[in-house]
């Protein structure tokens, strides 16, 4: 009799525990549903995307949850969930994606109230997508490399894309992996537009032995280059100069073949669940005031706003001289697929090594 | 009578039966597969379809074998637990999986439908399309069941009689979830390989040609004109790894076997460092120790004149790392081994006259020869389906976890990008389990036979002891480094070693702010931490109480053909988790993951993870419970759920404790299936760090690594507390030691 009282209130204390965990679940479920909430893949550099998150929070009270991807890991993330998107807005990340994800459907056509206060390319982003994207800003491609490495392994500072081809830097170049990361297929892209086609994918398949990584999202290469695991990355100048706000010992230099500027972009996401706070945000991201906030964690690329007041730390990407960017050829899915293939199926297979 | 009769034709045909129905079925497939293409032409021009057409032909293959052995069975005699049973049993898992593939490689046009508009078309081709497989679903269900459950004998009164219905129809749902959460989107996977443009007959020579291509099969790096393919690379590593981490394992196991209770406390402490860490941890640690701008490599150039350079960052620095991460494994298992070495058996074998050399070579080394090769099997295959490591320090090397993974997460990803490497290492993996499998069942026999006696002493010639004591003072150096490198990292600039002191990683990860009297959670990693606590707390009882009860269900059910269930279950339970994540991704993406389907299929990976453990734990618990107790109490009357909820589970407390503990531990640290299923509001822990890797913010992620370390730690100091305050801790130890068994033996 005893055994089983003690059985049966044993039985009934679990019950008990049970059923207070699922009514916590439940709670907490209904809880969250009350909250405004968006949703922001975001490829721009990760100390952004945590500023945005946390301003944004702070002045909207929405709830915004954030996964950083690089750009090519955005949009593949966009193209699996595009059934049922829980995503609300892409912010940042190289202008292609945002054109291909454009061109596929998988976003909004939406015209700021401020479209007028935007710069040139910025504006002309948003137009050759049929205003499904906006620019947010430009970077500038180039090389990145610290001194006391580069006399390590006595070379001179690259000038030129051809410099990097020379067997002292075997093993310590990196850039973005083409096929993760936007940046990497920016490098792809400039070279194409730069030494045609064929020379392009030469030029990479001889660069290819002295690449020591292809890293998964464009900034890592740099970073790598500051903590001394490797040379030279090719990456952009606006992750340079942050880090060479933080003390780093880094140089960078523009290649004298030429380079090519992408356009951060940003982009909502078509059938979102939040599409009105997706809007706010759209706008907030474009304002002078966000945009200004983004030097606080040395996030140096050139603003799309033009109320935004200049800085001479900033590359304007319009000064320097540089061969015009065919955006529209190199957005597009075919080109794209096209270059991508060439790069995986040439370039990083086993018998180019 | 007539069955006597006929007995000698039908013994040699009982023989033939197996690979007969086999090789008719691979010729009728084809054949088939054109007939039905017309009928699903029609279907398809409803609805573009994705690239799964291959897979209702997998399916339907599997649904005409199905038939086949089902129809071949009525020629093998009815005997209990015979072929006959084993092939009712395949023949109804075999229409069960084929019909579930023909419904998956449906689904996509019927939710594109039913997304696109036309409400009212969808539902009409919903049924028209899924009445078929949905009805043989039930149908093979139903089969399994009786298969089960009826053991071609009359009713027996036994103590399990009353039940085994009930108990047939819980291990057909087993198999039944198991086929649909496993095979299934393994076969769609593979069903890439075979795709050809919008055909739906599978291309063979198409599919070889991809599974052969020089990507992963090239061999120029032993000539050295270039370098060797994924999968020849992943096999090499594998095997490399796997014997390093063995002799590793052995050298201290029979050091730490002869030494002092305290020595072998430490090392346990030590060892099992790496098994509560994420893998990619030691990896990254070790970038930092050796790497280019490592601390060592900085010594050494400022000391010796020794040029850093980058070689730690390719084959070499992860055969390090996947040694140090996988090492324990084969320590244990030889430890445990040479501890059951019985002492009367090396004081016989001294007796008569033997040297130390012969009671090495004839004692010892037999003793740990078949756990050893069960070591090697394990290693081999969690070297394989490692993908933390290969990504953090691969460099350029290209192995298959990181090719399967790059394919499926750039929008690259054509089919068969994906499906190859997931075919080989579910292959290569299942290979390696058939063989284990043997290795293991004689280990268990060997070292059940000598369990009772005394612990004896093995010797080691001294040469051999002091190598094997100055690799465990290397070995256990090196893990020192490692973890000091990530736990210095954590709190310097950059995570650098050199760098200045700072509190700024955990900030950025961690930070709390109190505004106005409200607590906020500022830092971006809390997200992703609570996702991950609250999915291995859930996660981990769960797991526990499903294997344990099918284990017993299994054992002690009175169902027919359990072992075959249990080793079918085994098997389908061993596929590396990159490829069950990746599978996911192909046949649930599809039809739009919102954001709880994700996190029900990453709760589904953890816990899919977690079974096989649990199964084999609970296994080796059972046995040491006396099958008489239940028997006992089904004579007093007592149903099978009273049973086993009265007798059964108290008996498994501590093991059921001990297993959700591992289970807790295996859901935090599990990278490979999560990792391509995360997205912006599916992050669990892992999935921060190695995207925080990925960019190279070292400096958050050696800080989460510390966070990670001090949650589970002290989850498992809690566990702990909690249950040994209410039980003896000597029952939590036999526990523990079940555990390692186990362990292994998954």
């Amino acid at each position: 009799m005893r055994i089983a009282g003690k059985a049966t209130t044993r039985s009934l204390r679990t019950a008990v525990l049970l059923g207070a965990g699922m009514a916590a679940l439940f709670l907490a479920d209904g809880a969250l549903a009350q909250v405004r909430r968006l949703n922001l893949v975001c490829s721009a550099q990760i100390e952004w995307c945590e500023l945005i998150q946390a301003e944004y929070q702070k002045a909207s009270g929405v709830r915004v949850t954030m996964i950083h991807r690089s750009s090519i890991e955005a949009l593949a993330l966009l193209l699996s969930e595009r059934k049922n998107p829980r995503t609300d807005v892409w912010f940042g990340g190289t202008g292609d994606p945002h054109l291909q994800a454009a061109e596929q459907g998988l976003t909004l056509a939406y015209k700021s109230r401020i479209f007028e206060d935007l710069q040139p390319w910025a504006q002309a982003q948003a137009e050759r997508a049929a205003y499904r994207t906006v620019g947010v800003y430009s970077g500038v491609l180039g090389f990145a490399y610290r001194a006391d490495q580069l006399a390590r392994v006595a070379a001179e500072p690259p000038r030129c894309w051809r410099d990097l081809v020379g067997p002292q830097f075997s093993g310590q170049v990196m850039m973005g992996n083409p096929g993760s990361s936007g940046t990497g297929f920016l490098i792809l892209a400039a070279l194409t537009q730069i030494l045609g086609e064929d020379a392009a994918i030469a030029y990479l398949k001889t660069l290819h032995r002295n690449i020591a990584q292809y890293t998964h999202g464009g900034r890592g290469s740099i970073e790598n280059v500051v903590r001394g695991e490797a040379t030279v990355a090719i990456g952009f100048m606006h992750d340079a100069i942050a880090a060479r706000e933080r003390g780093a010992n880094l140089e960078f230099s523009l290649p004298c073949e030429g380079t090519v500027s992408e356009i951060g972009s940003m982009s909502l996401i078509a059938g979102s669940a939040n599409i009105d706070e997706a809007r706010l945000f759209y706008e907030w991201a474009l304002s002078s005031e966000a945009q200004t906030q983004a030097r606080k964690v040395s996030a140096f690329q050139f603003p799309s706003n033009r109320r935004v007041a200049t800085e001479s730390r900033v590359v304007d990407p319009g000064l320097s001289a540089l061969p015009a960017y065919d955006h529209r050829k190199f957005g597009s899915a075919e080109v794209r697929k096209r270059l991508l293939g060439r790069w995986l199926n040439e370039v990083n297979v086993p018998d180019n090594e | 009578m007539s069955n006597d009769l006929a007995m000698p034709n039908l013994s040699k045909l009982r023989r033939m039966a197996f690979p007969m129905s086999i090789l008719a079925g691979g010729g009728f497939l084809p054949a088939l597969a054109c007939a039905s293409t017309g009928l699903h032409r029609s279907v398809q021009d409803v609805a573009p379809v994705a690239n799964f057409d291959a897979l209702w032909s997998i399916g339907v293959a599997a649904i005409v074998l199905g038939g086949l052995i089902w129809a071949v069975r009525l020629l093998a005699e009815a005997e209990e637990g015979g072929l006959r049973k084993t092939l009712e049993v395949l023949g109804a898992l075999l229409g069960f999986f084929g019909a579930a593939s023909v419904s998956m490689s449906h689904l996509p046009e019927i939710v594109g439908i039913g997304v696109g508009g036309g409400a009212g078309n969808a539902g009409a081709v919903g049924t028209r399309v899924l009445a078929f497989p949905v009805a043989l679903m039930l149908t093979s269900l139903g089969a399994l069941t009786v298969a089960l459950a009826w053991r071609g004998d009359r009713w027996r009164i036994s103590a399990h009689g009353r039940g085994r219905y009930g108990f047939a129809l819980a291990t057909s749902v087993w198999l039944a979830s198991l086929t649909v959460l496993v095979c299934v989107p393994i076969a769609s996977a593979w069903s890439l390989v075979w795709s050809h443009g919008e055909s739906a007959i599978p291309n063979v020579l198409l599919g070889i040609d991809r599974l052969l291509a020089s990507r992963y099969w090239s061999l120029k790096c032993l000539s050295g004109s270039g370098s060797c393919g994924s999968a020849v690379n992943s096999i090499a590593l594998g095997t490399v790894v796997a014997s390093l981490a063995c002799l590793l394992g052995l050298s201290l196991a029979f050091y730490v076997h002869r030494t002092t209770r305290r020595v072998r406390k430490w090392m346990a402490v030590v060892v099992c460092l790496p098994m509560i860490t994420p893998p990619f941890l030691v990896g990254l640690g070790l970038s930092q120790v050796f790497g280019q701008a490592g601390f060592v490599s900085l010594l050494l150039e400022a000391t010796l004149g020794i040029a850093r350079s980058r070689w730690f960052f390719g084959p070499y620095g992860l055969i390090l790392a996947q040694v140090l991460v996988f090492f324990p494994i084969a320590y244990f298992l030889v430890l445990g081994s040479l501890d059951s070495v019985g002492r009367t058996q090396i004081e016989a074998a001294r007796f008569l006259g033997a040297s130390d050399m012969d009671v090495l070579r004839s004692v010892t080394l037999p003793a740990v020869r078949d756990p050893l090769a069960v070591a090697l099997l394990i290693v081999f295959v969690e070297a394989l389906s490692d993908i933390g490591n290969p990504l953090v320090i691969g460099g350029k090397l290209r192995v298959l976890s990181t090719e399967l993974f790059y394919s499926s997460s750039a929008e690259l990803a054509s089919g068969e990008m994906t499906g190859v490497p997931a075919l080989l290492m579910v292959v290569i993996a299942l290979g390696m389990a058939a063989v284990k499998e043997r290795f293991s069942a004689r280990s268990g026999r060997a070292r059940a036979a000598v369990f009772a006696d005394e612990r004896g002493r093995c010797e080691l010639p001294p040469i051999a002891r002091w190598g094997a004591g100055g690799l465990l003072v290397a070995c256990v150096l090196v893990l020192g480094a490692v973890y000091a490198a990530i736990g210095i990292g954590a709190f310097s600039a950059g995570g650098v070693v050199t760098g200045a002191f700072t509190l700024e990683n955990f900030v950025r990860g961690f930070g709390i702010t109190l505004s106005g009297g409200e607590l906020s959670l500022t830092g971006s990693a809390w997200d992703s931490l609570i996702a991950s606590l609250s999915c291995a707390f859930l996660v981990a009882p769960v797991g526990g109480v499903i294997g344990m009860a099918m284990v017993w269900i299994l054992q002690r059910g009175g169902i027919a053909c359990s072992p075959l269930v249990e080793r079918i279950s085994s098997y389908v339970l061993s596929v590396p988790s990159v490829v069950i994540g990746a599978g996911f991704l192909l046949a649930f993406g599809h039809l739009g993951l919102s954001t709880r389907g994700a996190w029900a299929l990453i709760l589904l990976a953890m816990l899919i993870r977690n079974l096989a453990v649990c199964m084999r734990f609970g296994g080796v618990a059972l046995r040491r419970v006396d099958s008489s107790l239940g028997e006992i109490s089904g004579l007093f009357g007592a149903g099978s759920l009273t049973t086993f909820s009265r007798v059964i589970a108290p008996m498994l407390r501590s093991t059921f404790v001990v297993c959700v503990a591992y289970g807790f531990v295996r859901s935090m640290t599990m990278l490979g299936s999560v990792l391509l299923l995360s997205s912006a509001e599916n992050q669990v822990a892992t999935t921060y760090m190695i995207d925080r890797v990925g960019i190279g913010e070292y400096g958050v992620s050696m800080a989460y690594g510390v966070v990670l370390a001090a949650c589970i730690g002290s989850v498992l100091s809690l566990i702990w507390m909690f249950s040994s305050v209410r039980k003896n801790a000597p029952e939590l130890r036999k526990a523990i030691g079940d555990l390692k068994a186990a362990v292994i033996h998954a």
